[in-house]
């Protein structure tokens, strides 16, 4: 009777066993809601841990306002497509330019994040969304802003510096018309809206301030541009910020300069005070590295200068019908 | 599938197990030279189904109410001679197995079950010399059933499954009409489900007549007046402890906010321990109160969807494991049992006091038949509710008895 005891016993077992409802239970690979990770430059590396591993990366969806490229990869570094299949290592690599954030499924309890670079100047939200065929849910990521890049070096191209001269600019133009027999003395200020210009062409690109601020700073850099000394091209300290398209720059001429312009009895005379132009164009390669990253760029065009550096005053009679 | 199978295999199993034991008892070692007396029976039963479906109501294939059944059943059974120990404590006590052929009326759409069975018999009171009046129970399998098919039988969702436990409870007059012949005709009730183990499971409940003839073979004598010793009970009564263990399956249906109610795919296990100390009122009944401890692996799974939207079709449904303490039940119940030859019915009301989430957290009502195989091992074989109305699951496994005298 003992053994035929322990035989029902093990049957009973067995039945148990075999009816446990296996198939309708998942293991919850990530509990609760949703999960916040906030990554920065000096803890740049945060590595979330799952419960188990039933689940696979679905998307990165991001809300920086800029378009990025996402790279899978496996773990050879063989390109993959991307979403993965479940428990299926692999890397994802978020690119932009101002972009640099990986997602590494290494193993299947594991997902590691790494930010190298966020030059956008706010912190960046990205969603991870991660699940299986039952469950989905998002990793909710707060990138912060990393470090800038830096000015290396300016290079000109002074073989290809070029001064043009004879240029003239109008700075004002006035019509008097003395109805009076005596003549009256108008007063000019030539140089009162003077300024030197300066203007950075790239035809390879569309020039946004914006882009310039995400890579160097809030507060662009200044760069050194040449000036033009006994017609020669000399870098003495006169700065420019790097990154502004065109900029206005103070002179020493004497704003309150003036000039008596007299227009006879009767006449009708157009008065037009022009500046005499010192203009050149150079060809630049401003070259740009971070010091966290060690990623380096260069940005080349054509560099414009115009110096008003003297006045020229025209007077014209009209014809008194005109 | 392979769940409906292995509950068949429990239930026949369950019942084989029972029949074993009879046999066993018939031909046991009562070292009276004769200790059994055969009996063999008939009996019809017509009956009413009670309505308590649309299905009944004519919502069928048929288009016609389904409110009137008949079976016809043949018995095998026997008494334990008077001159032995069983035969002086239960004289009227009549065992066996029985086989009934059902007919609904309406056999494509629920079949023509044939019933597999153990019965007992045993007299509530004496009215004349040769008229009593006397109970019998039923427990057993009913195969054959037409079950709910979404195409071929989209109708019948009171059916889940072809094989169904069936229950029967009757009350009969018992006139002797010869020594060895006797004239049987009463009332009883008859459930039929599958205790959760697949659904539809709504039930088919009915309510007959019954007449037969049941006849002793050899010398059949009754003792009118048993000779069995009184007892002092005051002095003679004592304690047994009963400790079971028991398991089984069960179907689960899921209510998602804002959702249809979904059947969850699969069988669930569920495990048991009851330890019940029971006194010794008499011979015939025993109290006690019992503590029960019951796992269930569906328990509370219903907070613990996985699903992020909630799929359309079942078999899409994936849940966590609720934690230990939420599948996890103990609970204390008060036990009356009633004690017969072979068999003794135990029922039971409780409530969990341990227990966690809306699934286990309620009054219970058990209602268990004991097969005693030897001594002190028992075949147990119950049903549990939820407050008084809500299927939940068998419990079928077996118990050891302390104490036992």
């Amino acid at each position: 009777m003992e053994i035929k005891i322990h035989k029902l016993l093990y049957l009973s077992m067995l039945i148990f066993q075999s009816g446990c409802n296996s198939d309708v239970f998942v293991e919850d690979f990530l509990p609760g809601e949703q999960m916040d990770v906030a990554i920065s430059e000096t803890d740049n590396t945060k590595e979330i841990n799952f419960k188990s591993d039933n689940w696979r990366l679905l998307e990165i969806v991001s809300f920086m306002g800029a378009p990025f490229t996402t790279r899978a990869y496996t773990l050879d570094g063989e390109p993959t497509s991307f979403p993965f299949g479940e428990k299926e290592p692999a890397i994802v690599h978020c690119l932009s330019d101002f972009i640099d954030f990986r997602v590494e499924k290494r193993g299947g309890n594991k997902l590691q994040l790494t930010l190298n670079e966020n030059l956008m100047n706010e912190d960046v939200t990205m969603l991870i969304k991660v699940g299986n065929d039952y469950k989905e849910q998002q990793i909710k990521l707060l990138l912060a802003p990393t470090s800038k890049y830096q000015i290396d070096s300016v290079v000109y191209d002074w073989d290809k510096f070029e001064i043009h001269e004879g240029n003239l600019k109008e700075m004002e133009s006035i019509i008097i018309n003395n109805k009076l027999s005596a003549p009256v003395t108008f007063v000019v200020y030539p140089f009162r809206k003077s300024a030197r210009e300066i203007h950075f062409y790239d035809p390879t690109m569309l020039w946004e301030e914006e882009l310039f601020k995400r890579l160097l700073g809030t507060t662009l850099p200044q760069i050194t541009i040449p000036d033009i000394v006994d017609a020669q091209p000399v870098c003495n300290h006169t700065k420019v910020f790097f990154g502004l398209n065109y900029q206005r720059l103070e002179t020493n001429l004497d704003k309150e300069l003036y000039v008596d312009v007299t227009i006879d009895g009767f006449d009708k005379s157009e008065i037009s005070v022009f500046n005499v132009l010192e203009k050149y164009s150079v060809p630049y390669k401003v070259f740009i590295s971070n010091p966290k990253t060690d990623k380096k760029r260069v940005f080349s065009g054509e560099l414009y200068s115009s110096r008003p550096v003297d006045y020229f005053i025209l007077k014209k009679v009209l014809d008194e019908d005109k | 599938m392979r769940i409906n199978k292995t509950i068949r295999k429990i239930i026949i199993s369950c019942l084989l197990l029972m029949c074993i034991i009879i046999d066993v008892f018939a031909g046991g070692n009562d070292t009276t030279s004769r200790k059994i007396i055969h009996m063999l029976g008939a009996d019809l039963k017509p009956g009413y189904t009670f309505p308590t479906h649309e299905f009944f109501k004519g919502s069928n294939q048929a288009g016609r109410k389904i409110n009137t059944t008949l079976s016809g059943h043949l018995k095998y059974g026997f008494r334990f001679a008077p001159d032995t120990y069983s035969g002086k404590l239960f004289p009227y006590a009549i065992q066996g197995i029985g086989i009934g052929y059902n007919t609904f009326f309406n056999s494509s759409e629920l079949g023509n079950p044939l019933n597999v069975y153990i019965f007992q018999t045993s007299r509530v009171a004496s009215i004349a010399p040769n008229l009593s009046f006397d109970y019998e129970w039923n427990f057993g399998a009913a195969f054959g059933w037409k079950k709910y098919d979404e195409e071929k039988n989209p109708f019948n969702m009171v059916v889940g499954s072809k094989i169904n436990a069936y229950i029967n409870l009757g009350f009969l007059l018992n006139w002797q009409m010869t020594p060895s012949t006797y004239l049987r005709g009463g009332v009883g009730v008859s459930h039929y489900s599958n205790g959760n183990t697949s659904y539809p499971n709504s039930g088919v409940n009915t309510i007959g007549a019954s007449i037969g003839v049941a006849h002793f073979f050899g010398k059949n004598t009754e003792k009118r007046s048993t000779n069995f010793p009184s007892q002092n009970h005051a002095l003679h009564s004592y304690i047994t402890y009963d400790l079971i263990v028991y398991g089984a399956t069960r179907k689960k249906g899921v209510f998602p906010e804002d959702q249809s109610p979904m059947l969850v795919p699969g069988s669930f296990a569920i495990a048991g321990l009851n330890f019940n100390p029971l006194y010794h009122f008499s011979n015939y009944f025993r109290a006690g109160i019992s503590l029960d401890l019951q796992v269930d692996e569906s328990a509370n799974i219903g907070k613990h969807i996985a699903n992020t939207y909630i799929p359309s079709e079942p078999e899409k449904l994936r849940f966590y494991r609720p934690p230990f303490r939420e599948q996890f039940s103990a609970g204390l119940s008060l036990r009356g049992e009633i004690v017969m030859p072979i068999f003794s019915i135990n029922l039971g009301i409780g409530k969990n006091f341990l227990c966690k989430g809306d699934d286990t957290s309620s009054f219970y009502q058990t209602f268990v038949l004991k097969t005693h195989i030897t001594h002190n091992i028992f075949l147990h074989t119950g049903y549990q509710l939820y407050r008084f109305k809500e299927p939940n699951n068998l419990m079928i496994g077996l118990g050891y008895r302390f104490n036992a005298k």
